[in-house]
């Protein structure tokens, strides 16, 4: 993937641009917003990853300008600033996703693989996800592995079918926090693992293969392979 | 009722009393004054009638005595002047020996009757027995003969002066009462209209407009100089706050970038496979450690947000018993574990709430955290919401919305229970487990932010947080 980096801080510039290589990335690096602009105009990249307080040109800024002239390339802000309402602003400057520092590294990672499959028709408009002999009928609102009727609560369903949405993708707990919960701060992460562990119970325990994996320090994925 | 309540207790109203009062008592002064002046005037008239009369026979007498004549002189005077006056209410009587003169039939006089100071005095006397007793201002003169006389005015005049000033005076108070009334009606107007300006301004600040101007309507008077003052004041706050904003940027951007570079660093040194197991064990701390910084730091800007204000901007409308709900979800398997015996008490239908979520679902988070933490094994924790718009609490505030987090753990000394709500305060019981002593100041100042407020009490044993809401009516 060619993923282009827009961020003032060499130390934190240099690890995120060494780490996502290592994962077989291709990243053109700007130091400020004028690099950054020129580079997201001039070249085509599939994702951009743009901190918002840089030298010269605001990373909002350049994502307007992006966005007014027709550019569509996914963008996840990256930045110092916490708050839900600097969320929103990022969001609605036409950023498709906002990562607050400090973060995880494979946090970053599954947020970019996530942008990057936007451009795969979702299953948005299917009315069942399948994973394996897992089946989940969104209509009627049914479980079933292997036939067998599963009985979810409400939030077990949501996150499942969080889960389910984004097959053999890493979900980080991050993730699981605002999209199943809409909850913008961290509330303990550990309380998401109680969450998947009760998730696991009805979904896998009683089955002899485990469908949803834990990505060691990055979070979890739900996948039939092995 | 609280609505004629709270207009007894406006200004307005209190102020029109003021006005009112102020401006009845000096009417009724003035009106009591010119009453009591006019009917001493009129006495002091009689007086001076009943002198003139009294002097003229007292001559008279006189001459009598020293003439020897015979006391039919002044008699005859007194005859005399009643026949040339024609004043009907004068009354004398002058009495030689057993002999009276005058237009009274019997002398009235009696040792009851009869004042022992005074020169003139009210007398009610009959002055035939086919009339009806009349008032009279009488004065009484001896003389060395033996003689006496009587001088008396009939107060019939003076008593109808006096009816016709006292219903003047009801009539003046009535008139006053209106043009008072009219008078602080006018003025309370007035203020109100340039007091509205103002609580409007207020209105538009508290719900985050630090923009907001009061509007200037150059009459140069004293509201138009304190309006000029108050908007300055504001452009001033502004810019404080902009320039405080801005800081706390740049200081989120100078702290956060290089402790994400940093914890992004120790995270790849911990995963190189060289690194002994007690290495990795120390670094992980330290990525702890930088956690703990970043989410004492996130709670501080959340602390500050929440008492700023200013951010209404981002309120919703969400169910507050669906959220406490999700929030208690969470912590249900660790309760489990821990042999908790978790009670909730939330209605199952939803219960709309306007505030920020975000804040509210933190607070929510840092109350249940509490509350799981200093449980003891195999203890009790209760939760319920209860929305008091039943109880009518005030019926200007129709609902109220009421959460409780009870546990029994060791609960918080009396002594410090105020000094909980403080940052970075901790007391003994939570001194040796994780935290910063944020929690507690963060959800009362999401508390506050939301017009309500937080109670710590004892729950014998353990402790019971109470957060009290108004209903989104209230958030103005």
């Amino acid at each position: 993937m060619k993923i282009l980096l827009i961020e003032d801080d060499r130390n934190h510039a240099q690890f995120i641009c060494d780490g996502l290589v290592q994962q077989g990335h291709v990243v053109d690096q700007a130091k400020d917003g004028l690099d950054g602009l020129f580079l997201a105009t001039e070249e085509k990249y599939e994702v951009m990853i743009i901190d918002r307080m840089i030298p010269k040109i605001d990373g909002l800024s350049i994502i307007q300008t992006l966005r007014s002239n027709g550019n569509a390339t996914p963008i996840l802000i990256l930045s110092s600033l916490a708050k839900v309402e600097e969320r929103i602003k990022g969001l609605k400057a036409g950023a498709d996703d906002y990562l607050t520092k400090p973060f995880e590294f494979s946090e970053l990672l599954a947020r970019i693989e996530a942008l990057a499959r936007r451009g795969v028709p979702e299953q948005l408009a299917q009315t069942s996800l399948i994973i394996g002999d897992l089946e989940m009928n969104l209509l009627t609102r049914e479980v079933r592995r292997d036939g067998v009727l599963i009985d979810l609560q409400s939030k077990e369903f949501q996150l499942l079918e969080f889960m389910m949405r984004r097959p053999d993708q890493v979900v980080t707990r991050t993730m699981m926090l605002e999209g199943v919960w809409d909850f913008h701060f961290n509330p303990g992460t550990n309380l998401i693992d109680a969450q998947i562990s009760k998730l696991r119970i009805k979904i896998d325990k009683p089955f002899a293969k485990a469908l949803i994996k834990t990505v060691k320090g990055a979070g979890y994925k739900i996948s039939a392979k092995n | 009722m609280p609505k004629i309540s709270a207009f007894f207790k406006s200004f307005s109203f209190r102020n029109g009393v003021f006005i009112f009062a102020v401006l009845l008592a000096t009417l009724l002064t003035v009106r009591v004054l010119m009453y009591e002046q006019t009917v001493a005037a009129s006495y002091r008239g009689i007086k001076l009638l009943i002198d003139a009369h009294a002097l003229e026979i007292s001559e008279e007498e006189e001459q009598q005595q020293q003439r020897r004549y015979h006391a039919a002189n002044a008699a005859g005077l007194v005859a005399n002047i009643l026949e040339d006056s024609n004043d009907r209410n004068l009354y004398l009587l002058y009495q030689h020996r057993d002999q009276l003169t005058g237009n009274i039939e019997s002398w009235p006089i009696t040792a009851e009757n009869l004042p022992l100071q005074s020169e003139y005095f009210e007398l009610s006397v009959i002055i035939n027995p086919h009339k009806t007793p009349r008032t009279l201002l009488v004065k009484i003169v001896r003389y060395h003969s033996g003689d006496r006389l009587l001088v008396g005015y009939d107060l019939e005049r003076i008593m109808l002066l006096r009816q016709t000033l006292y219903r003047s005076l009801i009539e003046n108070i009535v008139l006053s009462f209106a043009i008072s009334l009219m008078m602080s009606w006018v003025i309370v107007a007035f203020l109100n209209r340039h007091l509205r300006r103002f609580n409007i301004a207020c209105e538009h600040i508290r719900g985050g407009d630090l923009g907001y101007k009061i509007a200037i309507d150059h009459s140069g008077d004293e509201f138009d100089k304190l309006a000029q003052n108050i908007n300055q004041m504001l452009a001033w706050n502004k810019t404080l706050i902009d320039t405080i904003a801005e800081s706390s940027n740049a200081i989120a951007h100078d702290m956060r970038t290089p402790l994400s570079f940093l914890r992004l660093e120790l995270m790849a040194i911990s995963e190189d496979i060289s690194l002994t197991a007690s290495l990795k064990e120390r670094i992980l701390a330290q990525i702890e450690r930088i956690d703990l910084l970043v989410e004492m730091f996130d709670h501080l800007i959340n602390i500050s947000k929440a008492e700023s204000l200013s951010t209404t901007g981002l309120f919703e409308d969400f169910d507050i018993g669906l959220l406490l709900h999700d929030v208690v979800d969470f912590y249900l398997p660790m309760i489990a574990d821990k042999q908790i015996e978790c009670h909730l008490d939330i209605p199952a239908r939803p219960i709309n709430f306007r505030g920020d979520r975000q804040l509210m679902g933190q607070a929510f988070f840092n109350l249940m955290d509490n509350a799981y933490k200093y449980t003891h094994i195999g203890g009790d924790i209760s939760i319920s919401l209860n929305e008091q718009g039943n109880l009518q609490l005030r019926e200007d505030k129709p609902a109220a919305i009421q959460i409780v987090f009870a546990d029994n753990g060791p609960g918080i000394d009396e002594k410090i229970v105020d000094k909980v709500k403080n940052r970075f305060f901790r007391g003994d019981a939570s001194r040796h487990s994780p935290g910063h002593g944020l929690g507690l100041s963060l959800v009362n100042a999401v508390a506050t932010f939301h017009h309500g407020n937080l109670r710590l009490e004892p729950n014998h044993p353990g402790l019971k947080a109470v957060l009290n809401f108004p209903l989104h009516g209230d958030l103005k």
